[in-house]
């Protein structure tokens, strides 16, 4: 048995035009022939003296304009702010919460513009985790089309008329006892919540009991008693007297993925409605049963990071040796799902059957749910583990349905890691909404019964079920609605008015994610736009306020005042306020304050629950997932996430239907013969997808199909935020489709209307029993169309030489020696007329670069067991180093630019039915025939790969530039001039890793990019690092090790009179990885964590048999799997050598 | 005002003594060198000149031709005589040249050289900013408030050490002394400039008020390097790193008026004061900062940065012993030529 890595499908079966690109590393001779062929070309007129007419005037006007020095201006502040240094950085701690991602961060800035964001290690819940979406949000800031201004009917108007108009007609409404809703997504901050309270209670509503039970306690008498004198203290306004007394307000908090069947669960098993603390980090043994926990599922970001903890297979502190280990079940692969040790591929509507089964093996009740042998067979295997480890365990399910999650309390509570890994004390606050009142409020609306409706951090006619239905209701011009969207969005723009909130970039806001846990979000920038704090506006509609201008302090005082009555009291660590305060500020958060735990009761009401589970026998099952970069579609016009390959597909900019390979072979006909050829199952630059309709009751959405590995059969899944602005809203100019040709200009519809990207796959998502369920049944047909995605899968190949991944098992790890997972490579080599063995490395054809020893070398070492392919450092590295975004057309063609890329290989290894029939063909029950070979597609292992610039001591790309534009400086760092550079290309071509990108154009002003790259918006500009060039056209690019932060790290240790240590200097990808795989430092450092993390065992250098001598090594990625994978191929001297040497 | 606690009672009282006994400065016409300089290059538009006079003569001299054409054609029409219409210019000139083959040759050969030559030159002087001093919206006097009065450069431009940029003085630190300094005799037009930096700050000096309408000044930069070059002020001026001179790059500057760029040669008059180089390349190019780069040592001993650095070096003796050869290491030696520690 070979183990082999295959990118996509087109390499596991070795397509024609795969084979044929695999040896090109550019793949531009399209272009050309488009350009020869088209038709226009005859249309040009250009005679030969019109050309030499041109190519003169060209020349004069050149060489007058180089003649000619221009006047730079240079605008100093009048009032430099004393902790804002021109030229110098300032970071700042804050927060970053959208509903969906909580994460604790740190904001880079200069000169006053955010421009690079990272999580906060040293503070904070979520100990340095972000997701792709949170490190993107600095460009969200600079969209061009945030809304300027408030905005009524369409037209723009001023706060004062919005206020007046505002407020007379909320009180119209409340004076006839009419109903008054609030719709937000979930309020975690504290603060926010007395205003909304307040507001409430101003308009003569009854406040609800308050949800914060730490709040409750301490000022027990009523809303007035806790808002009054704050409120009065803020802003000197009297309190309006006498509210009327009938009005109908409500809050009420909606999640677009909404997690209301877990809180109802657990108020089922055990009397609170909460989301309960998972601690990833204390479970040896984890199942997931549909549960993204390390990109999407409820605080991903904590437990991302938890999880990795577990994950670590060297020797730990306390002297043992572990890992955790983990089981996923699920349809989609997810990111979590590619990084489990057993994944079992299952049917959405499986999923209560599954833990129905776990809880059967456990020694739990047997609910005598059906399910699968195969299925039964990995649930006995995850149960197994989980009763070896219990009270050290956890079962984690995804699924919005009641049934399972009491199902899953059940298995928790047998395996008895309530009050351990699972703590109920210390709830989450995260997605509280209740699902069937945000039904009951839809219906409310549609029915025309609400007087008014003001929505806040949420996008209900884009991600309701029903949606369609909700926008039409919102343009009744009976009903006042008022959206506080910074966006004319989908919701927004059919609302009376919308008053647009800053950004949080622009804002203050204070957040509580869990009991005890306190942060605080502070303004990096002034307010962009004439936006205002919807808090602000909130207490200035209930009269607690006055209208303030940009600098208005009314919420920051509001939070201080809310820290200082009822934060302050409660800690000890400081004895005056204004310490507490500052320190909190400055940390970004306050040091938490956990509930000690008490005693759990279960009840078990699993019976009678799970009989409402969902169940399906359609032959067709569609899921509705998130993507690790889109998410729910906030961001969706955001062009750095667009750009992110996914995960697992590596598709850019689109929305796509995963199928499993062998249901798209059955279900567009190909017969085992075509197999092979082209039918549209590889992507290619010049290979459309098939298209097939997807239909759940009325709804059909017509989309591509990427074929993906490992999806279970008869599902198909379909990521959830895109088909935004299906109205032409202008949310973002990144946000629709460009033609994919030079022009750049969007791809219009019969209509003239600019078409979204992708679809919306919120249509397919329903309310049934008193949650939101995003999977259906659904019928799939072949739409008979084809479609072009973009997708960086098989762009950049090694070229078969796969020794560039190690993987093995913990086992050996721990009882195996460094030659059997890691050996070193062995080249045979002729001295002397005689033939013998030595260590690859020995062999030079160059003398020893002069880097070791002297001065720095700067070496990187990136465990591929800590990764988990997030893509964070994708983010990260496009926004430190200015890295261009070319869009749609250019990614098919391969011409992406990112420096950093996560090469995602698929494998197969566990139960190889062919394996254990190969090692003994005759033993007994062994029935193993051709007629069953596993389809290696079916449930392939996957293997995340970063892979940038390695920085190589005897670099091939610098031995073959003519011009030297790319050198090796004397501190191991392969640099690139690009103002040398000529744009041979040679060097890109020389590359055994395949990093070098080339410009084919100027990004920053060519046609073809107006509508996706960032800096050609004058807003958006903002965000370029100004440390770092940007790139002209014709010039080679590649990841630098982040040479401006190396040359700031050695200056800051210069001024400091110091050597360099650990942390003075660090690349984007290590600084924002949550979970430490990637380490950067200083190689001649002996003390150094690259050092020591380099000379381990599990070191290796990726094509270390090549002689490159690269600067940066990897770790071997080890799985807790039982048999020990087959070892990558590894080249030894007895193999044959195809490769040039 | 902040307190001055570096100042010794003797200062405090010279400082008592100058402000009792200062004599105001003898009103003088506007210094000829602070009047106020050109935006472009002169030699651009010197240029420009010479090529509309070209094409000016041009025209002249063919209309000449022709009107002396046709008087030739009338003369020889009275008098009878044939002519040879049917020869071009263009046969007449390839006539004249293989008659003159000689002199046509060396005149080719000549232009072609001096020609080359000069716009090689005048290739090279592209993007040279050396002398160059644009025009501001003050006029603001070096002379004045560094030579006169002695006011170190890095009160003004001071994040010099801290940062990259030694940053264009902010108008708020103008302000530490004019907002007492409100008017001044020291040329024409002074106190109008004084009054500008006050309706920058939005400072009312009747009043001796802040408005609050601030208004920012536009100045011109005079120090321009192309986008792919980061130069950091602090890695040079700082004393734990550089620790160079400012007159090494911005030559004797307490003598300027408004801010200009400096020369070589005139640096080079400064040469051995303050442990300055002389350099012959143009100020401002890359050559320029590679001579200096070659010719500077850097001292190991005051950092322990670079005692680290000297440490490890000492591990390989070979290459410590090729680099020290000439009894200093230079920058160069450590890395000062790499492309990558100005271009990323």
């Amino acid at each position: 048995m070979k183990k082999t890595y295959w990118k996509g499908l087109d390499e596991k079966d070795q397509s024609p035009e795969f084979v044929q690109n695999s040896n090109k590393e550019f793949r531009e001779d399209l272009s050309v022939d488009e350009f020869i062929g088209s038709e226009a070309i005859g249309d040009f007129q250009t005679g030969r003296r019109d050309f030499l007419k041109f190519l003169g005037f060209g020349v004069a006007a050149a060489t007058l304009a180089s003649c000619e020095t221009p006047v730079i201006k240079s605008i100093p502040y009048v009032n430099k702010p004393e902790d804002v240094t021109p030229g110098v950085a300032n970071w700042y701690a804050s927060t970053f919460y959208d509903g969906n991602d909580y994460s604790n961060i740190l904001v880079k800035a200069r000169e006053g513009r955010p421009i690079w964001v990272k999580g906060n290690k040293d503070f904070g819940l979520t100990k340095g985790g972000i997701t792709p979406r949170v490190g993107a949000s600095v460009l969200n800031l600079y969209n061009s089309d945030r809304l300027r201004g408030p905005v009524s009917s369409g037209s723009s108007v001023s706060w004062s008329e919005v206020d007046a108009d505002i407020k007379a007609k909320l009180k119209a409404v409340a004076d006839r006892g009419g109903k008054v809703r609030i719709l937000s997504n979930t309020i975690i901050s504290p603060s926010t919540e007395l205003v909304i309270n307040d507001f409430i209670s101003s308009l003569g509503g009854e406040v609800a009991e308050m949800d914060s039970s730490e709040v409750a306690p301490i000022v027990s008498d009523s809303i007035d008693a806790i808002v009054t004198p704050i409120v009065s203290d803020v802003t000197g306004v009297d309190v309006e007297s006498e509210p009327v007394s009938n009005a109908d307000v409500k809050h009420i908090q909606y999640d677009a993925v909404s997690y209301s069947a877990m809180r109802k669960a657990n108020e089922e098993s055990f009397g609170k409605a909460v989301v309960p603390a998972y601690d990833f980090s204390r479970a040896k043994a984890v199942v997931s049963i549909d549960a993204d926990f390390m990109a999407n599922w409820l605080m991903h970001t904590k437990y991302n990071v938890d999880y990795a903890e577990t994950r670590n297979p060297e020797k730990r502190a306390d002297g043992d040796q572990w890992m955790s280990k983990h089981f996923h079940f699920e349809s989609v692969m997810s990111l979590t799902g590619a990084n489990a040790d057993s994944r079992c591929p299952i049917k959405p509507s499986e999923q209560g059957a599954v833990a129905a089964a776990i809880l059967k093996h456990i020694g739990g009740k047997n609910l005598g749910i059906a399910v699968s042998d195969e299925i039964d067979a990995y649930a006995a295997k995850a149960a197994e583990k989980l009763k070896k480890h219990k009270g050290e365990s956890l079962v984690v399910a995804g699924a919005n349905d009641k049934g399972v999650q009491v199902i899953v309390n059940a298995i928790n509570n047998e395996l008895n890691n309530y009050g351990k890994t699972i703590d109920l004390d210390n709830e989450v606050y995260l997605k509280q909404a209740d699902d069937s009142k945000v039904e009951e409020l839809v219906n409310e609306v549609i029915s025309g019964d609400v007087g008014a409706l003001i929505i806040y951090g949420t996008n209900p006619v884009y991600t309701l079920p029903n949606g369609a239905a909700f926008g039409e209701a919102l343009s009744n011009d009976k009903m006042l609605s008022v959206s506080f969207s910074e966006f004319a969005d989908e919701t927004a723009s059919k609302c009376t008015y919308i008053c647009p909130d800053h950004n949080y970039l622009e804002s203050w806001n204070d957040y509580k994610p869990q009991v005890g846990q306190y942060s605080i979000q502070q303004p990096v920038i002034r307010p962009l736009f004439d936006s205002r704090q919807a808090q602000e506006s909130l207490l200035v509609w209930g009269g607690k306020a006055e209208r303030g201008d940009k600098e208005s302090k009314t919420y920051y005082n509001f939070i201080r005042n809310s820290w200082e009555k009822l934060g302050f009291p409660r800690q000890s660590e400081y004895l005056t306020f204004d310490e507490y305060w500052n320190w909190s500020v400055h940390n970004g958060s306050s040091a938490p304050t956990p509930m000690p735990s008490t005693s759990v009761s279960f009840t078990d009401t699993t019976s009678e629950s799970s009989s409402s589970m969902n169940s399906s026998d359609a032959a067709w099952e569609v899921v509705a997932y998130q993507k690790s970069g889109i998410g729910e579609g906030q961001y969706t016009a955001n062009p750095w996430l667009q750009e992110l390959p996914d995960a697992i597909t590596k598709v850019c900019w689109d929305n796509y239907v995963t199928m499993a390979p062998a249901d798209c072979y059955d279900l567009f006909n190909i017969t085992g013969n075509e197999k092979g050829k082209w039918d549209g199952l590889y992507i290619e630059q010049e290979t459309p997808v098939n298209m097939v309709n997807v239909t759940v009751g009325e709804q059909v959405l017509k989309l591509p199909v990427y074929p993906l590995p490992g999806q279970a059969r008869g599902t198909i899944g379909v990521a959830l935020g895109y088909g935004r602005a299906e109205n032409q809203e202008a949310i973002g100019s990144a946000a629709f489709q460009i033609k994919l040709d030079q022009t750049g200009d969007y791809d219009l519809d019969a209509d003239g209307n600019k078409k979204p990207i992708g679809a919306n796959a919120y249509k397919f998502t329903s309310f049934e029993n008193n949650s939101i369920k995003y999977y259906a049944d659904a019928e799939v047909a072949d739409a008979n169309e084809k479609y072009f995605l973009a997708c960086t899968q098989t762009h950049h190949t090694i070229m078969g030489r796969t020794s560039i991944l190690r993987e093995t098992n913990l086992e050996s790890i721990i009882s195996g020696h460094k030659d059997d997972y890691n050996p070193s490579h062995e080249l045979h080599v002729h001295t002397k007329g005689h033939g013998e063995h030595v260590n690859a490395t020995d062999v030079s054809l160059w003398d020893e670069h002069p880097v070791e020893f002297v001065g720095h070398r700067w070496g990187m070492s990136v465990d591929l067991t800590a990764c988990n392919g997030c893509g964070v450092c994708i983010v990260a590295c496009h926004s430190e180093n200015n890295v261009p975004v070319v869009g749609k057309d250019e990614i098919r063609r391969a011409r992406d630019l990112h420096w950093l890329r996560m090469d995602r290989y698929f494998s197969s290894i566990d139960d190889d039915a062919r394996a254990r029939w190969e090692k003994d063909k005759r033993a007994e029950g062994n029935d193993w025939s051709y007629a069953n070979l596993e389809v290696p597609e079916d449930n392939p292992s996957v293997v995340f790969m970063p892979m940038m610039c390695h920085h190589c001591n005897h670099a091939p790309c610098e031995t073959v530039c003519p011009v030297a534009a790319t050198t090796h400086s004397n501190e191991g760092l392969n640099m690139m001039a690009y103002n040398r550079c000529i744009g041979t290309r040679y060097c890109g071509n020389n590359c055994p890793y395949k990093v070098r990108r080339f410009n084919w154009f100027n990004y920053r002003d060519y046609r073809k990019f107006k509508h996706v790259n960032n800096s050609q918006d004058e807003m958006a500009r903002m965000v370029l690092n100004p440390d770092v060039t940007v790139r002209s056209r014709g010039v080679m690019e590649k990841c630098s090790f982040c040479v401006q932060r190396i040359q700031e790290g050695k200056l800051n240790a210069k001024a400091e009179s110091r050597a360099v240590a650990d942390g003075d200097v660090v690349t984007a990808c290590a600084d924002s990885c949550p979970n430490g795989a990637i380490v950067f430092g200083d190689w001649n450092d002996e003390e150094s964590l690259v050092r020591s993390k380099t000379s381990g065992d599990r070191a290796y250098q990726a094509l270390e048999e090549i002689g490159v001598k690269p600067n940066l090594w990897y770790q071997v990625k080890v799985r807790n799997v039982e048999e020990a994978a087959e070892l990558a191929h590894v080249d030894t001297a007895d193999e044959p050598h195809n490769e040039e040497h | 005002m902040t307190a001055q606690g570096h100042l010794t009672n003797e200062e405090i009282d010279a400082i008592l003594d100058y402000a009792d006994n200062v004599k105001p400065v003898a009103k003088t016409a506007v210094a000829s060198s602070d009047v106020v300089g050109e935006d472009g290059q002169g030699e651009g538009g010197a240029l420009l000149w010479i090529i509309l006079l070209i094409v000016v003569f041009s025209v002249v001299i063919f209309a000449a031709r022709g009107v002396r054409k046709q008087l030739a054609y009338v003369v020889a029409e009275k008098e009878g005589e044939e002519i040879e219409l049917n020869k071009s210019i263009k046969e007449k000139l390839g006539e004249w040249i293989v008659r003159n083959w000689k002199f046509t040759t060396i005149a080719f050969v000549l232009l072609a050289v001096t020609g080359g030559a000069d716009l090689m030159k005048r290739g090279f002087q592209v993007g040279v900013y050396a002398d160059y001093k644009p025009s501001q919206p003050i006029n603001y006097s070096h002379k004045l408030h560094a030579g006169e009065m002695g006011i170190d450069c890095k009160y003004c431009h001071n994040s010099a050490e801290k940062s990259k940029h030694a940053g264009i003085p902010t108008v708020n630190v103008c302000m530490n002394c004019h907002e007492n300094v409100v008017e001044s005799d020291y040329r024409l037009g002074s106190t109008e400039n004084i009054a500008k930096i006050h309706a920058a700050a939005g400072y009312d000096s009747e009043t001796r008020k802040y408005t609050g309408n601030t208004s920012p000044i536009v100045w011109n930069k005079a120090h321009n390097l192309p986008d792919h070059v980061f130069f950091s002020h602090s890695q040079h001026v700082n004393t734990k790193t550089g620790n160079i001179d400012c007159k090494q790059c911005h030559g004797n500057v307490p003598t300027y008026g408004l801010g200009r760029v400096s020369t070589t040669e005139e640096i080079n008059q400064l040469a051995g004061t303050d442990g300055i180089i002389p350099l012959t390349k143009p100020l401002l190019t890359m050559g320029w900062c590679l001579e200096c780069h070659n010719e500077k040592a850097v001292d190991l001993t005051k950092s322990d940065y670079y005692k680290e650095l000297h440490g490890r070096l000492k591990s390989r003796p070979d290459f410590l012993r090729k680099i020290s050869e000439d009894d200093k290491i230079t920058v160069r030696e450590l890395g000062g030529w790499e492309c990558a520690k100005c271009h990323y």
